[in-house]
C-alpha cells in the first residue's frame, strides 16, 4: 500500500515535472532487500579485496554474525583461487570450485562473481574492466584498470582534452575523442599493438564514438555538414551515413544490445531529451522519461535490455536516472551530494558506474540503481577520475 | 512582464532560427557559378573532383588545416569581444550583434587574416551535449558573419564544449563561459 502510494505520488509528480523546471527527487522504491553475508579468507590480501568487492554490491550486506551465506576464499596457486559458499548456520555447501585468472587478484574477482551468481542469481560484474579519463599527469588521458582500481594503466600522452573512451565489445580497442590536433577528432586505440588510428577528423566536431555490439560499426556525432548529427560507419570509419537531419544538437548515440536501434540525445524539442531510432535511420521517437527538462548521456543495458540509464537535471544539479521500457517511465536512482553523471552499466542490469562531480573534483563510484547505494571506486590518491566505460568479464 | 520578456526572447530565437536557416549555404561551391555544367543539387563541382571525397555520399570534408594553426604564435586572442549566449541557447541575441559587426569590420580591414570561431559552454551540463552546444554557438556566429558578406573560406569553427570552462564560481562566471570567441588566424 505504501509502495502504491509512493508510485502514484511519483506519477503525479512526473506529470507535473515536464511542465516545470525543478522537480526535486522522484523516488520510487524498488528491490532493496539484502542478503546478509560473511566473507572469510586465510589470506588478508584476498579477504580485503573480497570485502571491497562485496561492499559495492547492493544485493549483499556484510555482517559479523547472522549471515545467510558464508563465502570462503583461499589461494590455490599463483593465479588461482578456490571459493566455497555455505548456506546458513548449518553450513550446507552450495558452491565449491577453483577458479583460474590472469593474476591472483583477477582469480579472486572471478571467484567472487561465481559466488554472487550462486547466491543471488545476478550476473557477476567484479571481474570486469574499466576504461576512463584520469589526470595523474596533470592532463586528461585514457586509462584502463580492473573495477577496483587494480592494474591501472595509462594509454595516451596527448596532453590535450580527452572525452568519452568506450570499449570495443571484445575489449581489444577503445574509441575516444581527443583534441590532440587542437580540434576534436575520433580515434581508435588498439590495445595489443598500442597503435592509434583516426576514425573521423572532418571539419567541425567529431565525437561520441561507440562500437556496435558486434564490433563491426561505430555510431558517432559529426557536425561537418553544418550541424551536430548522428552518423554510423564501419569500425574503420568507412561508409559513413547520416541518420538524423534537423536543426537540433544530437549527441551521445548508444546501441541497443541487439544492435538494431540507437538511443541518443537531441534538443529538437527545446532542451536535451532521449530519443530512439532504427540503426538504419528513419523516424526518431522520444522516450517518455518525463522527469526532467535535461536528459542526456544514455547507456543501454546489456544485462537488462529494457533499461536505459541516463543523466537527468534535478534542481540545479544532475543525478542518475533509469528509463524502463516495461513501464515506459523513468525514475531518479541516485542521491549524490554532488552531480552524479556519465553512467555506464555494469554487467548485471542493476549496477552502474558513475562520475560524482563537484567543482574541480571527479571520482568514480558504483551505484546500485535499485537501492540507491553508492560506493566509491577511485581512490582519493589517484586524483580526478571520470567518464568510465565498462567491459564485462 | 516576465512573460513578455519570455515572448520576446522566444520570437528573437525564432527569427534567429529562420535567419540561420536562410543564411545556410551549400558546403560545396555552387557548380552553376563555374563555367562548366548545369546547376543541380546533386552535381559535383568539376574543380573539386581531383580532391578525394572525405566520406562518399556525404558532404563531409577533411579538415585540412595547416599544422599548428591554433598555436599561440599563429593566433591573436582577445582582440575582439566574444559573443555571449543565454543558458542552453545558441541563438545570437540582438544585444550581441555589435560584437559580430566589429568582427566583420576587422575582417574587411584585414583581408589577409582568417577567423576561428570557438564555441564554449559553462561547466554545468554534460560533456558530449556541451560539445554539440558549443558547435552550434560557433556555427551561429559563422552564419551571421557569412550573411554579412564574409567569405566562408575565411572562417573555421571549433567547439571546446565545457572542456575549458571554469568550475565552481558564481552564475556570473558561468555566463562568461557561454560564448563564442573570435580568434584571429595568421596562417
Amino acid at each position: 500500500m505504501k509502495n502504491l502510494f509512493r508510485f502514484l505520488a511519483a506519477l503525479s509528480l512526473a506529470a507535473v515535472a515536464f511542465a516545470q523546471r525543478d522537480i526535486g527527487v522522484v523516488d520510487v522504491t524498488a528491490d532493496t532487500s539484502t542478503i546478509p553475508l560473511a566473507v572469510r579468507s586465510s589470506s588478508p590480501e584476498l579477504q580485503n579485496l573480497a570485502l571491497t568487492a562485496f561492499n559495492v554490491h547492493g544485493r549483499f550486506r556484510l555482517v559479523a554474525s547472522g549471515a545467510a551465506y558464508t563465502v570462503t576464499f583461499a589461494p590455490a596457486g599463483p593465479t588461482q583461487v578456490s571459493v566455497a559458499v555455505t548456506k546458513g548456520s548449518a553450513g550446507a555447501a552450495v558452491l565449491s570450485e577453483t577458479v583460474a585468472g590472469t593474476s591472483l587478484r583477477h582469480a579472486l574477482l572471478k571467484a567472487a562473481d561465481l559466488a554472487v551468481t550462486k547466491m543471488s542469481g545476478l550476473r557477476g560484474f567484479f571481474a570486469g574492466k574499466l576504461t576512463f579519463v584520469g589526470e595523474t599527469t596533470g592532463k586528461t588521458e585514457i586509462y584502463t584498470s580492473d573495477l577496483f582500481f587494480g592494474n591501472v594503466l595509462r594509454w595516451t600522452s596527448d596532453g590535450k582534452q580527452l572525452i568519452g573512451p568506450h570499449w570495443s565489445p571484445d575489449g581489444t580497442r577503445i574509441v575516444f575523442t581527443s583534441y590532440r590536433t587542437s580540434f576534436p577528432d575520433i580515434y581508435v586505440l588498439d590495445l595489443q599493438s598500442r597503435q592509434r588510428n583516426v576514425l573521423a577528423s572532418f571539419k567541425g566536431t567529431n565525437s561520441g564514438g561507440r562500437f556496435s555490439p558486434d564490433g563491426s560499426r561505430v555510431a558517432m556525432v559529426l557536425s561537418g555538414e553544418g550541424n551536430p548529427e548522428i552518423y554510423v560507419g564501419t569500425a574503420q570509419g568507412r561508409q559513413i551515413r547520416r541518420l538524423t537531419n534537423d536543426q537540433a544538437v544530437e549527441a551521445s548515440p548508444v546501441w541497443s544490445p541487439d544492435g538494431s536501434r540507437l538511443a541518443f540525445v537531441s534538443d529538437a524539442a527545446g532542451g536535451p531529451q532521449l530519443y530512439v531510432m532504427s540503426a538504419h535511420g528513419g523516424a526518431m521517437t522520444r522516450l517518455k522519461t518525463d522527469i526532467s527538462r535535461y536528459c542526456a548521456e544514455p547507456d543501454w543495458s546489456k544485462g537488462d535490455p529494457n533499461k536505459i540509464v541516463f543523466t537527468a537535471g534535478v534542481n540545479k544539479g544532475y543525478q542518475t536516472a533509469v528509463f524502463d521500457f516495461t513501464t515506459n517511465s523513468a525514475r531518479i536512482v541516485s542521491h549524490a551530494p554532488t552531480d552524479s553523471i556519465e553512467p555506464a552499466w555494469l554487467g548485471d542490469g542493476r549496477h552502474v558506474v558513475v562520475t560524482f562531480r563537484a567543482a574541480n573534483t571527479r571520482s568514480l563510484w558504483v551505484l546500485d540503481t535499485e537501492s540507491g547505494k553508492a560506493t566509491r571506486l577511485s581512490p582519493a590518491s589517484f586524483g580526478p577520475a571520470s567518464n568510465a566505460s565498462y567491459l564485462a568479464p | 512582464m516576465k512573460n513578455l520578456t519570455k515572448l520576446l526572447g522566444l520570437s528573437l530565437a525564432f527569427s534567429a532560427l529562420l535567419f540561420t536557416a536562410c543564411a545556410k549555404k551549400p558546403i560545396r561551391p555552387d557548380p552553376g557559378a563555374t563555367a562548366m555544367g548545369p546547376a543541380s543539387n546533386n552535381s559535383v563541382d568539376p574543380t573539386q573532383v581531383a580532391v578525394e571525397p572525405a566520406a562518399p555520399g556525404t558532404n563531409l570534408e577533411a579538415r585540412n588545416l595547416p599544422p599548428g594553426v591554433t598555436e599561440d604564435e599563429n593566433t591573436i586572442r582577445g582582440l575582439l569581444q566574444p559573443v555571449n549566449f543565454a543558458f542552453d541557447r545558441s541563438a545570437v541575441d540582438a544585444k550581441e550583434r555589435p560584437k559580430i559587426e566589429a568582427a566583420v569590420k576587422y575582417l574587411k580591414d584585414n583581408p589577409d587574416k582568417r577567423m576561428l570561431l570557438e564555441g564554449h559552454c559553462d561547466w554545468r551540463g554534460t560533456a558530449e551535449y556541451n560539445l554539440g552546444l558549443g558547435d552550434r554557438r560557433a556555427t551561429a556566429v559563422r552564419r551571421y558573419l557569412e550573411s554579412l558578406g564574409i567569405d566562408s573560406k575565411r572562417l573555421e569553427t571549433l567547439s571546446k564544449g565545457s572542456t575549458d570552462a571554469k568550475q565552481g564560481g558564481t552564475a556570473a562566471d558561468w555566463e562568461k563561459d557561454r560564448r563564442t570567441d573570435f580568434v584571429v588566424l595568421k596562417k
